[in-house]
């Protein structure tokens, strides 16, 4: 892995006066960072959008820290600011600019949404309250290739590929997969080795004694708990579950002792063997106007502790199914609204996943308004064009479990419960039809 | 209430640590997985219990000897395991449990840049502290189960310090001969030290099995851990111990903890040396309840794994942390093998028979009942 330690970081204030140094900041981390000038520029309009909108938004001036991080593949550009010292409404994805100003078009996170290829806002006691925004490299798209002579599916050896081994590895699925069972970025060789360099991504192919890769698996980390893997792609010809069981079994063997208490399987193939993931149900998607099941593949690196859940009674029912269904040791603790008094004005945080035309709203603060805010987002969110909308709440969270009859009054249903994601168990709520 | 601002009070090497979350109390998880009993089968722990003359101290140990400070450096255990094992008592060190102990040994050895050789698959300890101390842990896998001496020697090179062999292996029961064990310490020869984890030496009866403890006088760079947490039942009082050459130990003590072992832990362990009609009763019991477990599990039509030691490896058709979660609901609790780098399998302790015959009974049942599995 190279050494990420070359942050590039600029602390000023909400003023626009600041503007043109926010501009050449950016523009030139991105190309330093090696961003092509097109993607640069995009970075650094999502910069211009984001910065004209939180000095609007804050009145009296405040600390703002822009980190530019190298991903290797991608920059991030993260506005931060201390949570003592900001106003969490302005991350509202719906707040607007100006009051004055209609339309959903004039909002200023939407904006700066549009120019770039990923955006989150977070709030977190150790990061502070701000918003990433991400904007990846551009390469050349994979050329498709199937080899001739089919690699041998004895005395198969299991490891981290090479470079080159690994681009014939990505050339290699393209040229025999169907492209809806592996993630976009295997569509770019030369960005899965980045992301490897990165650390972000985990590669391992299973080779013959004559070095021909028989297949491969590959795997990222998507949060502290969570490994998501992707395959097994097998390029053997007979003694393919084979080949695939040995593959699942190297993946799991590889991350087995990392931080991670669970593995989730995103991109299954017809060679993954029975056995070793639990289904813990599906979700329709909408990619490119076609409906296709999302199945959620799971299995625990560690042995369940159990914990505690948070439910509204309007959920309870739905958690206790598939508690039961999937031997979930969980103590549900039963929550509502009975009156106390609440903050004015709710947050929900938006992380875009353009690439899947997906959206995943979260609560980030509790507040009287959350019903009307929460529909403004869903109502922008379709304007926007985005076909799938999910909300998420972390069960260790009362207050989260509390919004149940917010959520539920906006079209969303329970859909899928993945253990032990954020502080307990998430629950993903998808719109009803 | 004031907003404590993390984000600039703590580390960024320490944002990135997660907590290793211990699995919770007994109580707790029957509560959790609502059964009202729970056979644990998951830590290798002797069903017998402690021998009689520590079970003694305990039940007798007077309460206001818990305001004293214990020996710091388990002065008495010291002396009476250097008179059994005929070497000098500054030869051992003491800890809270042998897992301080491998702590121990990689702080006196390792700095900036070392690394460590063990196996992939074999008690998860060394390597962990090895990898959270910031030093390589170079992983080697297993040959037919059993630890690759040849593999072992091709990974050294001239930052290693510190070599780990489990003998018996924990989880697979492998083990070195004498002879084979003579020959990787003379490969070795005294360039880097060779930890002996023999924490199951007391369950292994074969006669070619090495012990340690014999070989210090000849290899200075030999170093032995044993342990009271398996054969002599004493897991919850944390008390285990290494021996090694005086010059070794004398380096390792350097980076010892004293204190850390308390004085109720060191008189129940001072009981327990030398009972082997303790020793002899556990040997019968595991012998008698793995072939018990062992012929069950045939007839099931499981395929299992059994060396030395009090365990037994089990694979399974489906997902281990799955079936520990169904056999849990049922009162049982094993031992997942993913973190082993075994998926699918589980490592069950050879308990009482009552506990035996639960495992067997809810094991068909879980298999026979798959509806949450892919």
């Amino acid at each position: 892995m190279q050494d990420r330690k070359t942050d590039i970081i600029l602390s000023v204030g909400t003023d626009m006066k600041f503007l043109p140094l926010v501009l050449a900041f950016t523009e030139s981390s991105s190309r330093i960072f090696g961003l092509e000038d097109r993607d640069a520029l995009k970075l650094t309009l999502a910069s211009e959008e984001m910065f004209a909108y939180l000095c609007g938004m804050t009145g009296e001036v405040r600390p703002v820290t822009l980190t530019m991080e190298n991903g290797f593949y991608y920059a991030l550009l993260r506005f931060a600011f201390d949570n003592i010292d900001f106003d969490p409404r302005a991350f509202n994805l719906t707040a607007n600019v100006s009051p004055d100003e209609e339309g959903f078009g004039e909002m200023g996170l939407l904006i700066a949404s549009r120019s770039v290829d990923r955006m989150s806002i977070f709030h977190d006691p150790l990061k502070g309250t701000g918003i990433d925004l991400v904007k990846e490299k551009t390469y050349p798209e994979v050329e498709p290739w199937k080899s001739e002579e089919a690699p041998d599916r004895e005395d198969l050896s299991y490891g981290p590929p090479e470079v080159e081994d690994l681009k014939m590895f990505v050339r290699s699925i393209a040229g025999r997969y169907d492209p809806f069972v592996y993630p976009q970025d295997l569509r770019y060789p030369g960005k899965v080795v980045d992301m490897v360099a990165s650390g972000e991504y985990g590669v391992l192919t299973a080779t013959d004694r004559k070095g021909r890769i028989a297949g491969g698996m590959t795997w990222r980390s998507t949060g502290a708990s969570t490994i998501e893997c992707y395959g097994p792609y097998v390029f053997v010809d007979e003694g393919r579950q084979d080949v695939g069981e040995g593959l699942v079994s190297a993946l799991i063997s590889a991350v087995a002792r990392s931080e991670a208490v669970c593995l989730m399987n995103r991109y299954p193939t017809a060679e993954l063997p029975p056995g070793y993931f639990e289904k813990l149900g599906t979700i329709d998607f909408v990619l490119k106007g076609e409906r296709r099941p999302w199945d959620f593949l799971f299995r625990e690196l560690k042995e369940d502790p159990g914990c505690r859940v948070y439910a509204h009674a309007g959920m309870e029912e739905f958690l206790k199914a598939r508690y039961r269904r999937h031997f979930l040791a969980r103590e549900i603790v039963p929550v509502k609204y009975e009156g106390e008094r609440q903050n004015p004005h709710s947050v929900f945080g938006a992380r875009f996943q353009h690439s899947q035309d997906l959206v995943v709203l979260s609560p980030l603060w509790d507040g009287a308004d959350a019903k009307e805010n929460l529909a403004k987002h869903i109502e922008v969110l379709r304007a926007e064009g985005i076909a799938n909308i999910l909300f998420r709440i972390d069960l260790g969270h009362g207050w989260h479990a509390r919004l149940y009859p917010v959520i539920e009054a906006n079209g969303f249903v329970p859909s899928i419960v993945i253990p032990y994601q954020g502080k307990a168990d998430w629950l993903f709520f998808t719109l009803r039809d | 209430m004031f907003d404590v601002p993390l984000n600039k009070l703590v580390p960024e090497y320490i944002k990135k640590f997660e907590a290793y979350i211990p699995s919770r109390p007994d109580p707790e998880l029957m509560r959790l997985y609502k059964v009202d009993h729970l056979w644990r089968l998951n830590n290798n722990e002797n069903p017998l219990g402690p021998p009689g003359g520590s079970a003694q101290i305990i039940e007798q140990f007077p309460p206001k000897r818990a305001s004293i400070y214990p020996s710091g450096d388990s002065w008495y255990l010291r002396v009476k395991l250097a008179e059994r094992f005929d070497i000098d008592p500054d030869q051992i060190v003491f800890g809270n449990g042998a897992n301080e102990a491998i702590a121990f040994v990689i702080k006196a050895f390792c700095q900036e840049g070392d690394n460590i050789i063990t196996a992939d698959k074999t008690f998860a300890v060394y390597e962990w502290v090895a990898e959270f101390s910031g030093f390589e842990a170079r992983l080697v896998p297993l040959k037919n189960f059993g630890f690759d001496d040849e593999a072992m020697l091709a990974r050294i090179d001239e930052r290693t310090k510190v070599l780990f062999v489990c003998n018996p292996n924990n989880p697979t029961g492998t083990y070195w001969d004498e002879a084979r064990l003579r020959r990787f310490l003379d490969r070795i020869a005294g360039r880097q030290i060779v930890v002996v984890d023999e924490a199951y030496c007391e369950f292994v009866e074969a006669p070619d099995y090495p012990d340690a403890m014999k070989l210090l006088k000849e290899y200075p760079n030999l170093v032995t851990f044993r342990t009271f947490s398996k054969m002599y039942g004493l897991a919850g009082l944390r008390i285990g111990y290494l021996a090694g050459s005086r010059d070794v130990v004398d380096v390792i003590r350097r980076t010892c903890i004293v204190y850390s072992v308390n004085g109720l832990a060191q008189e129940a362990a001072l009981a327990a040396i030398g009972d082997d009609d303790h020793v002899t009763r556990t040997r019968r019991h595991v012998d008698a309840e793995k072939a018990y477990l062992l012929e069950q599990l045939a007839s099931l039509g499981i395929e299992t794994h059994a060396g030395e030691g009090c365990y037994v490896m089990v694979r399974l058709p489906v997902s281990d942390t799955l079936v520990y979660r169904q056999l849990m609901a049922r009162g049982v609790m094993i031992r997942t093998m993913t973190g082993f780098r075994f998926p699918n399998w589980i490592r069950v302790s050879i308990g009482v028979h009552e506990a035996m015959e639960d495992f067997i009974h809810g094991l068909g049942e879980v298999l026979s009942d798959r509806e949450a599995a892919l």
